[in-house]
């Protein structure tokens, strides 16, 4: 590794922290974090390093960074501070978790991160557990924090952990900090891939999805019997074996 | 008769994950649209019209869950019922294909997803094929062509 890429590590390192800042008058801050991050919190725990975040396509560990606040404004400003260059460089981004109403300074104060861009491409949400207002000024006050670069979903009072939709399709509430992480572009370097893929595309009517996982086993078929076939010196043996494996192989297929 | 200058789709995040240019932009113009229109688009409440004028043009957009599918139309050419209906065609392909389709089924898929694309709006950006059937069946003839492809590349 070159001096180079040594110094951009240490000055920059993966961005893989999630910080979850909660106000103080969340009830029940531990069902958050272990609902969101699937985790086991513990009280006097701030950081949980090493959280396997897993998708569909990919898996990525993930630390996750706690942190409780009474007043975000003096939080946010010591934030946007030069002293938390650092943090904020490792942030994949902030989840605020906090009771809403309109005219919130807090939210007034989360949309300064967004419009100061200190937290570059990492994302910011908020996860309101209640918001004290009509739902037409949520969704305008939804607005407001999203031209900011804010996203503010809300649990709705239904909501379970099942997934919650509105009317457009679009989750709510734990479910869409949840598809928020999702969708973050990790770096390359942090993303694990499964070997044998979870990327197997189902598609309705017009392919065939169960010839899929056969087609994988037969490509792996394939493979084994290719490096073992150049490891066979007699022709003989190497003629029995292909015979052998293409009877297996159309088998499988 | 629709013809579509370009095809943006938009994350709620202000995230371009797919951009399809049909008609000639320089790089700094694509910028300036990718960037206005993001911010544009998001900015509009729900119950506004999908129709928004935009500089020598109109933008025809959708939303889906978290997803916006923007497309700058010409005013003369194009009828913009038309195109919210092309633009609710690719999804119903794509939701089809992926079944279901969400938005991380596009980042990590966005060949498969440019390519039902190709299937539905041609390079001038007019409707080539209007039948999801026809789509569907020609995207997975691409993708057996790919695997037998791949199971070539191993045999050899």
């Amino acid at each position: 590794m070159s001096g180079q890429a040594v110094a951009a590590e240490f000055v920059y390192p993966p961005r893989n922290k999630i910080l979850v800042v909660f106000d103080h008058q969340v009830s029940a801050k531990d069902a958050y974090l272990s609902k969101i991050f699937n985790l086991n919190p513990t009280a006097d725990t701030q950081i949980y390093r090493n959280i396997k975040w897993s998708t569909k396509y990919y898996n990525v560990l993930i630390d996750v960074y706690v942190d409780y606040v009474d007043g975000l404004k003096s939080w946010v400003d010591d934030f946007c501070s030069h002293d938390f260059e650092e943090l904020r460089k490792a942030l994949a981004g902030c989840v605020f978790i906090r009771q809403c109403k309109d005219g919130d300074e807090g939210l007034t104060a989360i949309s300064k991160i967004g419009q100061t861009g200190v937290i570059e491409e990492g994302f910011l949400a908020i996860l309101a557990t209640e918001f004290d207002a009509t739902q037409e000024r949520l969704l305008a006050v939804e607005g407001e924090l999203l031209a900011h670069g804010v996203e503010m979903t809300a649990m709705r009072s239904t909501e379970t952990e099942t997934e919650v939709k509105n009317e457009y399709g679009e989750l709510s509430g734990i479910a869409r900090i949840k598809e928020i992480i999702d969708t973050f572009q990790w770096d390359h370097e942090l993303l694990h891939r499964e070997p044998n893929g979870n990327e197997n595309i189902p598609s309705k009517g017009i392919t065939n999805n169960s010839q899929m996982p056969a087609l994988d086993d037969v490509m792996g078929k394939l493979q084994e019997a290719r490096a073992k076939f150049l490891t066979i010196d007699s022709s003989e043996e190497r003629e029995a074996f292909a015979r052998e494996m293409a009877d297996e192989i159309s088998e499988l297929l | 008769m629709v013809q579509i200058k370009y095809m943006l789709l938009i994350s709620r995040q202000g995230k371009i994950r797919l951009m399809r240019w049909f008609d000639a932009f320089t790089a700094t113009e694509k910028n300036k649209i990718c960037r206005e229109l993001s911010t544009t688009v998001l900015a509009r409440k729900l119950k506004m019209c999908n129709i928004v004028e935009y500089q020598d043009h109109k933008v025809v957009y959708r939303r889906y869950a978290s997803l916006y599918f923007v497309c700058g139309i010409s005013p003369e050419a194009s009828n913009e019922l038309l195109t919210l209906e092309i633009i609710h065609r690719y999804v119903e392909a794509m939701d089809s294909y992926f079944d279901n389709v969400c938005e991380l089924d596009i980042i990590f898929n966005f060949t498969k997803a440019y390519d039902i694309l190709n299937e539905v709006l041609i390079c001038d950006g007019s409707m080539t094929e209007t039948s999801k059937t026809s789509i569907l069946k020609t995207v997975a003839s691409m993708d057996a062509l790919e695997t037998s492809d791949n199971l070539d590349q191993v045999l050899s």
